[in-house]
């Protein structure tokens, strides 16, 4: 069974999330820019490579954390 | 789940989730795949198990991985100013320019922080409260950890998880661009940027009434890719070409994550 009674959404939705590359293995991302009641809260995730640390996870882990919790 | 038990009556009075993720071959490219665990604690009856598992299965963050409940959007805005929509069909698409990186295995757990869940003056639950959740997998040559907090509460100092594994996508998605779009020496990855605008409504009873029942709730999300160049220097085609490999893209539409699931009380 399905069901979709959501409206349609803009990107002018509070929840607004904001994601820009920092350098060629990170990226910052911003939950909830332009929110101000709740946040915003950011994460830095990271792709696995031979010549820098991993600032965050990669974001397949951030995905499957968001399941977890 | 904390929710859905609560809602139902279920002696739920702990739960912890583990998740081993490794690396899926899919056509076209590497994908990902988990092997789930959740552990539940209480005196939970078989009914009432197999009523938690349902849950999820049918979560919002679970039921976008596994069973196509995003409806997606795509437009690219170039930086020279033109807009438009990213067709649904990706027939005939250029080879993308570049390749990227597999994913490790690696693994995740999450621990329910129950000092965290809020009643009100007469023991109703307010908010379910967080969750804190380990993150364990490795770089090229060691290991990396990292710990981070979601969940419901009222302070709003975490977020709440459905909007952090679309914060997962909107990252996903920069990392694919900036590693498959051909930038060269005429465009800077830093003028990149993908922002996600979601569809939050029916909130958590929603969410809720629809894990317990086991039925798919599409939510719709718009996902706008800001990009260098113009038109010419920067075609649409090579942004859908690049989209087309994203591994939590790919996991939206076509589902198929969970390798394996059990879920048990001890």
């Amino acid at each position: 069974m399905t069901q979709n009674n959501t409206p349609p959404v803009s990107l002018e939705t509070r929840r607004t999330i904001v994601a820009r590359p920092v350098d060629n293995n990170t990226v910052l991302t911003l939950i909830g820019a332009g929110d101000h009641t709740r946040g915003p809260w950011p994460f830095i995730t990271g792709t696995p490579n031979l010549n820098t640390d991993l600032p965050g996870p990669p974001a397949q882990y951030l995905s499957v954390a968001g399941w977890a919790a | 789940m904390v929710g859905v038990a609560y809602r139902g009556g279920i002696g739920l009075e702990d739960i912890e989730v583990d998740f081993e993720l490794e690396p899926v071959e899919r056509a076209g490219g590497i994908g990902f795949g988990v092997r789930e665990k959740v552990t539940l604690k209480g005196n939970i009856s078989e009914a009432e198990r197999v009523r938690l598992q349902r849950a999820s299965r049918y979560c919002p963050v679970g039921q976008a991985l596994t069973r196509g409940s995003m409806l997606i959007e795509d437009e690219v805005q170039w930086r020279s100013g033109e807009v438009t929509a990213i067709p649904s069909t990706s027939d005939n698409l250029p080879v993308p320019n570049g390749t990227l990186t597999a994913i490790r295995p690696g693994t995740i757990h999450a621990s329910y922080l129950l000092d965290t869940k809020e009643c009100d003056g007469e023991g109703k639950m307010e908010h379910e409260g967080e969750a804190k959740v380990y993150i364990v997998t490795e770089n090229a040559t060691h290991t990396s950890r990292w710990t981070i907090l979601a969940g419901h509460s009222s302070p709003g100092l975490v977020p709440p998880p459905f909007p952090t594994a679309q914060a997962a996508w909107a990252a996903s998605t920069a990392t694919t661009l900036s590693s498959l779009l051909p930038l060269g020496d005429d465009h800077d990855a830093r003028d990149l940027q993908v922002e996600v605008g979601l569809s939050m409504t029916g909130g958590r009873d929603l969410a809720q009434g629809s894990a317990a029942e086991g039925r798919v709730v599409h939510r719709n999300a718009i996902r706008r890719l800001i990009v260098p160049g113009n038109p010419r220097s920067m075609p649409v085609e090579a942004v859908q070409s690049a989209l087309a490999q994203d591994p939590i893209t790919n996991a939206y539409r076509d589902g198929g994550i969970l390798l394996d699931e059990q879920v048990v009380v001890g």
